[in-house]
C-alpha cells in the first residue's frame, strides 16, 4: 500500500543558512583615567623618659583630588 | 496505471504519460548530514544558487532518482526498493510538486532548468552591505598554502608556544604596561589598529584553510556590516557536507590563526622590543574571547551548533520556547532532536534569550541618553579630527577619524536593524491574513494534481515547508 497524504506531508525540506565565518572588527577601548591626588598625613606622639613604652597619637589626614 | 482510458466517443485514447521531473540546474546532492543531532538522518543538497537545503530520507531518495530520463513511475519503483516501502508514482508526483519544486530542487515543467521563485534563507541577523575582497579562486590558493598549519603536530607546537607566551606576558612581564605606553601616541595607536585589522584578515584565512584541510571548498572572503559591527567574512557553506570534526576545525580555525598571529607579534616584539606588538597581543586575546562567545553568529555559535549536530540554532529558538510552555505539545522541530542535542539547544535558548532580551531592553530603556551621548561624542570627535587635520597632525586626525567611524557603525547598524525588524513585523501582520484569504483558491488549483487528497487535506506549501530564519 502506497503512502497517504499525511505521511507525505511529514516529509520536510528545510533551508539552511549560509555559513559565513565572521570576524568582527570591534574596537577595544582602553581608557587611562588620570587623577592628581594630594595626600597629607600628620601624627605626633610624645614618649619622654620611658624607654620600651608604646605611645599612641591620633593622625590628622587630608586627601585632595583634582580632576582636569 | 498507464493503460488506455475510454473516451466520450466510445473509443480509447492513450493515457497521459507519467511526467518526467528534472532537477534544477547546478543542484548537487551531498548525502547524509554527518554528526547529526537529529533522531532520523538528514540529507543535504545544494542548489545552483548556493542555497543549502536539508531533506528527509524519502525526499533525498526521490531527488537522487531524478535524472531527467526516468518518469515518476520508474522513480517510484527505484525509491520503493531503497526506501523499503511502496511509494507510488502519485506519491512521487506529490512530493515533487509540493516539496521539491517549491524549494527549487526540481525545475518547473517547460522551464529552462533554473528554479523559479525558490525561497532563500532570510536571516534577520545577517551580514549587510557585503563586498567581496578576495574571490573564491584567490581564497582557495591562500587556503591551500596555509593548510599545513592544521596538521596535528603543528597545532600542538603552536598551542604549547602560546601557553608559554601567555604565562610570560600575564604572570611575568605584565600586559597593561605596553598598552599604556601606546595610548598616548597616535602613531602607535594607528599601528596597533593596522595590526588588529591584519589579525582579523588572518583569522579569516584560518577558517578558509581549515575548511580546505577538511576537504571542503571555501568561498570568497569579503566585508560587510554585521548587526552593529564592521566585519570580515569567509563563505564556508560547503562544510555542511563534511564530517563533524571537519566542521569543528573550520569553526576553530579562525581563533587558531589568531593564536598563530599572536606568536608572530611576539616574534616582532622579540626582534624590535617595541611595546606596540605586546599591545596588539592583548587586543588579539580580547578578540579570541569575544569570538568564542556563542552569541549572534560568531565562531562560538557555530562551535556549539556543530557539537550539538544542529545546523541552525537560531531556527530552534521559537519551537524550543513554545515547547517549554506548560500544556503545549513538544514541537516537531524539537521532538526531532536527540536527547543530548535537545539539552544543548534548550540550555542555549534559556541562556541566550534572556541575555539578548535584557540587552535589548537596556538599550531601549536608555536609548535617549545613548543617542544624546553618541551625538555629542560624534560632534566632538569629528571636530577634533578636523582640528588635527588642519594643524597637520595627521596621525591624530586618523585616530579621531577611526573613532568617529566606530561611533557611526553602531548607529547605522542599529537603525538598519530596527527598520528591518519593523518591516518584518508589518509583513507578519499584513501579509499573513492576505495569504490565508488566498489559500482556498490556491488549493482548488492544485486539486487535479493530487487525486487522493480533498481540498482540506491538501497542504499549503507555505505552511508545510519549514523555513527557519
Amino acid at each position: 500500500m502506497s503512502m497517504n497524504v499525511t505521511e507525505l506531508d511529514a516529509e520536510t525540506v528545510e533551508l539552511l543558512p549560509s555559513r559565513e565565518a565572521l570576524g568582527r572588527l570591534k574596537f577595544v577601548k582602553v581608557h587611562a583615567n588620570v587623577a592628581f591626588v594630594h595626600a597629607h598625613n600628620e601624627s605626633w606622639a610624645v614618649n619622654d623618659y620611658s624607654p620600651l613604652a608604646v605611645a599612641q597619637s591620633e593622625a590628622a589626614q587630608s586627601v585632595n583630588v583634582y580632576q582636569r | 496505471m498507464a493503460g488506455d482510458l475510454p473516451t466520450a466517443a466510445g473509443g480509447r485514447r492513450p493515457a497521459a504519460p507519467f511526467p518526467v521531473p528534472r532537477l534544477t540546474t547546478g543542484l548537487r546532492l551531498h548525502g547524509e548530514y554527518q554528526g547529526s543531532g537529529f533522531t532520523e538522518p538528514r540529507y543535504l543538497a545544494r542548489r545552483g544558487d548556493g542555497q543549502v537545503v536539508q531533506l528527509t530520507l524519502l525526499l533525498h531518495l526521490v531527488a537522487g532518482s531524478i535524472d531527467g530520463v526516468r518518469d515518476t513511475e520508474a522513480i517510484a519503483h527505484r525509491v520503493s526498493a531503497r526506501y523499503g516501502r511502496e511509494v507510488s508514482a502519485d506519491n512521487v508526483d506529490y512530493l515533487v510538486e509540493h516539496k521539491l519544486r517549491p524549494m527549487g530542487i526540481t525545475a518547473p515543467p517547460g522551464g529552462d532548468g533554473h528554479p523559479v521563485g525558490a525561497p532563500r534563507s532570510d536571516l534577520l541577523l545577517a551580514l549587510t552591505g557585503r563586498r567581496v575582497l578576495l574571490r573564491e579562486r584567490q581564497v582557495v590558493r591562500i587556503a591551500r598554502s596555509l593548510a599545513w598549519l592544521h596538521r596535528p603536530w603543528v597545532v600542538a607546537v603552536v598551542l604549547t608556544a602560546a601557553v608559554a607566551l601567555d604565562v610570560w606576558l600575564f604572570a611575568v612581564h605584565g600586559a597593561m604596561g605596553p598598552v599604556l605606553q601606546v595610548l598616548d601616541q597616535p602613531v602607535l595607536l594607528l599601528a596597533v589598529f593596522g595590526l588588529t585589522v591584519a589579525s582579523l584578515l588572518f583569522h579569516e584565512f584560518g577558517h578558509a584553510s581549515a575548511c580546505r584541510y577538511g576537504g571542503a571548498q571555501p568561498g570568497p572572503i569579503g566585508c560587510g556590516l554585521y548587526v552593529l559591527w564592521p566585519s570580515l567574512y569567509t563563505d564556508v557553506t560547503d562544510v555542511y557536507r563534511i564530517g563533524r570534526a571537519g566542521r569543528l576545525r573550520t569553526d576553530l580555525g579562525g581563533v587558531y590563526f589568531n593564536v598563530v598571529f599572536i606568536l608572530g607579534l611576539a616574534g616582532g616584539y622579540a626582534l624590535t622590543g617595541r611595546p606596540l606588538f605586546l599591545a596588539a597581543v592583548l587586543v588579539a586575546h580580547v578578540e579570541i574571547v569575544e569570538q568564542l562567545m556563542p552569541v549572534v553568529r560568531l565562531d562560538g555559535y557555530f562551535i556549539l551548533g556543530d557539537l550539538a549536530g544542529v545546523p541552525d540554532l537560531f531556527g530552534r529558538i521559537r519551537p524550543t520556547l513554545l515547547s517549554l510552555l506548560p500544556g503545549r505539545p513538544v514541537r516537531p522541530e524539537v521532538a526531532d532532536l536527540k536527547k543530548s542535542a535537545r539539552a544543548v539547544v534548550t540550555g542555549w535558548v534559556l541562556t541566550m534569550v534572556p541575555l539578548l532580551v535584557g540587552e535589548l531592553g537596556y538599550v531601549l530603556w536608555h536609548l535617549p541618553r545613548i543617542l544624546a551621548a553618541a551625538a555629542h561624542s560624534l560632534a566632538a570627535q569629528g571636530a577634533d579630527a578636523l582640528t588635527a587635520f588642519s594643524d597637520g597632525r595627521f596621525s591624530t586626525a586618523a585616530v579621531d577619524a577611526i573613532g568617529t567611524f566606530t561611533l557611526l557603525c553602531p548607529l547605522v547598524g542599529g537603525t538598519y536593524l530596527a527598520a528591518r525588524t519593523v518591516a518584518r513585523l508589518l509583513r507578519r501582520i499584513l501579509v499573513r491574513p492576505l495569504s490565508r484569504w488566498r489559500a482556498p483558491a490556491a488549493a482548488h488549483r492544485r486539486m487535479p494534481t493530487a487525486p487522493h487528497a480533498s481540498a482540506e487535506q491538501l497542504p499549503d506549501p507555505v505552511h508545510t515547508l519549514r523555513r527557519y530564519s
